[in-house]
């Protein structure tokens, strides 16, 4: 059984903690690019569908349930002693999640280098259709803008 | 300036087929590298060039092709695909720097790598109906190789589960596309003349449903999801990278330029089952995670359930939430490639995860 990656000599301690960056991200924890997107969809949605957005929150929740077992199987508890003598991991096998890592964190941070190039198209598209009255568009625009960031 | 970024890869991967023997299999991963890093370069260069404050299409390319058939070759990027092609040069990128420096057969499989990376982008840029099925079409054969040849166990089903399912979402989609040119009588096949077509609503409906169905299956939502767990399980890693990454996004982004751009109508009436139905993925996708033992399969199910935020944001038809659901797109491209990166090299190291 895979255990306790995240000792510092024998295990794989890089990696567990790329993991951990990589599994909070997911659960959407905040300053993290996952986070931004999901509080947009919820922010968005909640006026127009409050059920199907309380459901899908209660989902968010479920995602954290499940990176804690993932990591608890993984980066925590005891190494096993009697398996536990990995090799060594390179750099080239950690430039690719580290790249990626910085890119999560910079979009968590400065999320409108992520919503910047789609406003315009985004905002076309809604107006495009019939039964939302430009009113209510230009409101919720005011309300609440990604520009605020 | 957009046709580069369709066929700089395919020639590259053309190129890298026919490299000759006395190639090392390091040198054709970085020469695949390099030539995925000059693609992800232009791509940032187009960023730089495209102006954020304008909604119409940009960059416009024109050739005619096959006028009688409505075919024609016809590129744009507006911001929704501009963001998904800077996902798919990004991650095509990322996925060739986490291949293996020994795969089997490199010159097929660094080839095949390019020549998705080309389709995806030409899916993403096409503004012509049969144009873009051509190119969602052309992952099909690569992505059965890629995941037949260099998988791990169980590869041969996942794979042809992943052929057969893929298939049917492209009828699904053709029958959608010609369904819609030939009841509104447009006389091509050009994004723009059925954009704003005033069909029947009922009509509206079941071609809305045919795309719906059909880009669902690639998102995937449940209860078409079935061929995703076994497929992210059995292909390696820089494959599951393009699939979740890159492969789900054609989806979302069918959904958003072909369901919601086109229908916006039949859109509007269903957005509340579309809501219901992106809540119960969303659920199901957390809970089936939770139950599973094995971690590649725990990733792969909360990736069903990432995308049902997608499904919900462009159901709630607010610009808020359109923005958060192409955000969510590439929030969740992104942590799917560091997650599944780390779990591959996890596996190398301690042998089954």
């Amino acid at each position: 059984m895979l255990n306790g990656l995240l000792n510092p000599i024998r295990g794989l301690p890089s990696v567990a903690s790329l993991l951990i960056l990589s599994a909070m991200a997911s659960a959407g924890i905040p300053g993290l690019a996952g986070f931004i997107a999901e509080f947009l969809v919820f922010q968005g949605s909640y006026a127009v569908f409050p059920f199907p957005t309380l459901l899908a929150v209660i989902g968010t929740g479920l995602t954290a349930v499940y990176f804690v077992i993932l990591l608890n199987r993984t980066c925590f508890g005891k190494l096993d002693n009697a398996t536990a003598y990995y090799p060594p991991v390179y750099w080239f096998e950690k430039t690719p999640a580290l790249i990626l890592a910085v890119l999560i964190l910079w979009l968590g941070i400065q999320p409108v280098w992520l919503v910047r190039w789609t406003e315009a198209t985004t905002t076309a598209l809604v107006a495009a259709v019939p039964s939302s009255s430009p009113e209510a568009i230009a409101l919720e625009v005011k309300a609440f803008s990604p520009q605020d960031f | 300036m957009l046709s580069t970024l369709i066929w700089l890869p395919i020639f590259g991967a053309a190129i890298v087929a026919f490299l000759p023997s006395h190639f090392s299999i390091q040198q054709i991963r970085a020469g695949a590298t390099w030539l995925a890093g000059g693609v992800l370069l232009w791509t940032i260069w187009l960023l730089t060039q495209f102006d954020i404050n304008n909604s119409a299409l940009q960059f416009r390319e024109y050739l005619p092709w096959i006028e009688t058939l409505g075919l024609n070759y016809e590129l744009g990027v507006d911001g929704l695909s501009i963001v998904m092609l800077a996902l798919n040069s990004f991650l095509t990128w990322i996925s060739l720097l986490s291949s293996s420096q020994t795969t089997d057969r490199p010159r097929l499989f660094y080839s095949l790598v390019l020549l998705i990376s080309g389709g995806v982008a030409g899916a993403f840029l096409a503004q012509n109906l049969l144009l873009f099925f051509f190119f969602y079409e052309l992952e099909l054969v690569p992505f059965y190789l890629l995941i037949s040849i260099w998988g791990s166990e169980k590869k041969g089903y996942a794979a042809i589960k992943f052929l057969i399912y893929t298939a049917t979402s492209g009828i699904l989609i053709l029958a959608g596309f010609l369904g819609l040119v030939w009841l509104t009588g447009a006389p091509n096949f050009s994004y723009q003349s059925v954009l704003g077509q005033t069909l029947p609503m009922g009509w509206q409906l079941i071609l809305l449903g045919l795309l719906v169905i059909g880009f669902g299956i690639k998102i995937p939502l449940v209860p078409f999801h079935t061929w995703l767990p076994d497929t992210y399980v059995a292909a390696s890693t820089p494959i599951v990278i393009l699939l979740g990454g890159v492969l789900a996004k054609l989806g979302t982004y069918g959904i958003f330029r072909f369901g919601l751009g086109l229908f916006p109508e039949a859109w509007s009436l269903i957005s509340p089952y579309l809501a219901t139905w992106a809540a119960v993925s969303i659920l199901y996708g957390a809970m089936a995670a939770i139950a599973q033992k094995d971690i590649k399969r725990m990733v792969a199910y909360s990736s069903i359930g990432h995308m049902g935020y997608v499904l919900l944001g462009a159901a709630a038809l607010t610009p808020l939430a359109l923005v958060g659901a192409v955000s969510q797109m590439v929030a969740h491209g992104l942590i799917l490639a560091i997650l599944f990166h780390l779990v591959g090299v996890i596996e190398t190291k301690v042998g089954s995860p």
